[in-house]
């Protein structure tokens, strides 16, 4: 330790350095390449600065700072309602959420597949969610349920959702498209603008090994979320998720999940998922 | 009336509200391998203590019937834990704890930790849950 304060001040001399070396570096191809080069693109900056210019003159920013940290809670959950309480099913349910809904409308062989799911849990040979190996829960979940908390970042590019379970984290690209063909992934593609003080998130490409719950609620690789994000309070924000796919679900689903900021003093913490031992 | 009064009662809230912890914390795994209408507790000392991520595990070297029978408990995160007060020195190889928990429903000598005492009798990491607000 003492020789990490003795090197500080050195440290800092050498960061500063290296920033400066880079600098210069990264300026140097600009400065080799051809006037005609220089001339272009000089030209299509220009260009680009005039058009961001037009573009913000005509649509001024009506982003809401969304920012702090959360947790966010169900409001309308696949679940146990469907059971009378008391029996294994709506224990079962009840426990893998918390829950004041229904399930999504399911086509037949999604329903199936969850019923097999359902009555393997109540048997006592739990479905594995992802989270189970250590895995991210990803998209959709992510967007419905955090029971730690999870702190939220924007710039005017970029929207960050870090979460403290696992150390996973969104990413939502602000005023961009969705790529031609993205690789599914456990979070998914997500691309987010504002409209009237709501942030909208649109996420594709969510990989078709997660779940809508710990129960294993399936959907297809064709899963569409959209989330609409508005601040209620100082303390509160409202997300109404609709999640659309037509190879799983009979019709799109409606969820509102709640975010409730969570004290300064208990923010996001260290949290790394190293134990996969299980009960089998 | 009277019930509401009760249940507007600080110290039964909190006691009420620490029964739902366990429940609460597990939330993202299924609890149908434990048996939650029984509670047990066992007597004996901590084999091992392992204070991970995403849940915390003891093997207790458990004295019943005149013998030792080695138990799998399973709890909660390290982050919930010390979030309810928890440090992970609290718990070392060779304690002498009773353990209050859930047991598997199959029979095999496991379960879902819900309290640690200690030999003076004590629960270990016992906090009040935390208060919305608060």
């Amino acid at each position: 330790m003492q020789g990490y304060a003795n090197n500080a001040p050195h440290r800092t001399r050498d960061l500063a350095l290296v920033c400066a070396t880079l600098a210069i570096f990264c300026a140097l191809p600009v400065t080799a390449q051809t006037s005609a080069a220089q001339t272009s693109a000089a030209q299509t900056s220009a260009a680009q600065t005039s058009a961001a210019q037009t573009s913000a003159a005509k649509a001024p920013s009506n982003s809401v700072d969304l920012s702090g940290t959360y947790k966010i809670q169900f409001q309308n959950a696949p679940g146990s309602r469907n059971l009378p309480a008391g029996q294994g099913g709506a224990t079962a349910r009840t426990r893998a959420y918390k829950v004041d809904g229904h399930a999504p409308p399911l086509l037949p062989w999604a329903q199936q597949l969850y019923e097999e799911r359902i009555a393997a849990t109540e048997k006592g040979e739990p479905f594995r969610h992802l989270m189970t190996k250590c895995l991210p829960q990803g998209m959709p979940l992510a967007s419905m349920f955090a029971f730690y908390p999870v702190q939220l970042l924007q710039t005017a590019e970029q929207v960050t959702i870090l979460f403290e379970e696992q150390n996973h984290f969104r990413i939502i690209r602000m005023n961009q498209q969705h790529p031609e063909d993205p690789d599914p992934s456990f979070f998914g593609d997500a691309v987010g603008k504002w409209e009237n003080g709501t942030l909208v998130i649109d996420t594709i490409a969510i990989r078709d090994d997660t779940t809508l719950d710990f129960l294993g609620l399936p959907h297809s690789p064709e899963l569409h979320v959209i989330e609409r994000m508005r601040k209620v309070d100082e303390n509160t924000l409202e997300s109404h998720i609709t999640l659309e796919d037509p190879k799983a679900f009979k019709e799109k689903w409606d969820a509102v999940a709640i975010w409730k900021r969570q004290p300064a003093s208990d923010g996001i913490r260290e949290y790394i998922c190293e134990n996969t031992r299980y009960f089998e | 009336m009277k019930t509401r009064a009760i249940l507007n009662s600080p110290a039964i809230f909190l006691f009420l509200a620490s029964l739902l912890l366990p429940v609460l914390a597990l939330a993202h795994h299924s609890f149908e391998m434990f048996d939650v209408e029984k509670t047990v507790v066992l007597t004996g000392t901590v084999k091992q203590w392992q204070w991970t991520n995403p849940h915390v595990w003891i093997q207790l070297n458990a004295q019943q019937d005149g013998a030792v029978t080695e138990w799998s408990l399973e709890g909660v995160s390290v982050n919930q834990l010390e979030r309810q007060g928890w440090k992970r020195n609290m718990l070392s190889v060779g304690d002498a704890v009773s353990i209050t928990i859930h047991p598997l429903r199959n029979g095999k000598p496991g379960g879902q930790w819900l309290k640690v005492t200690g030999a003076d009798g004590k629960q270990i990491g016992l906090v009040a849950p935390a208060v919305p607000g608060k």
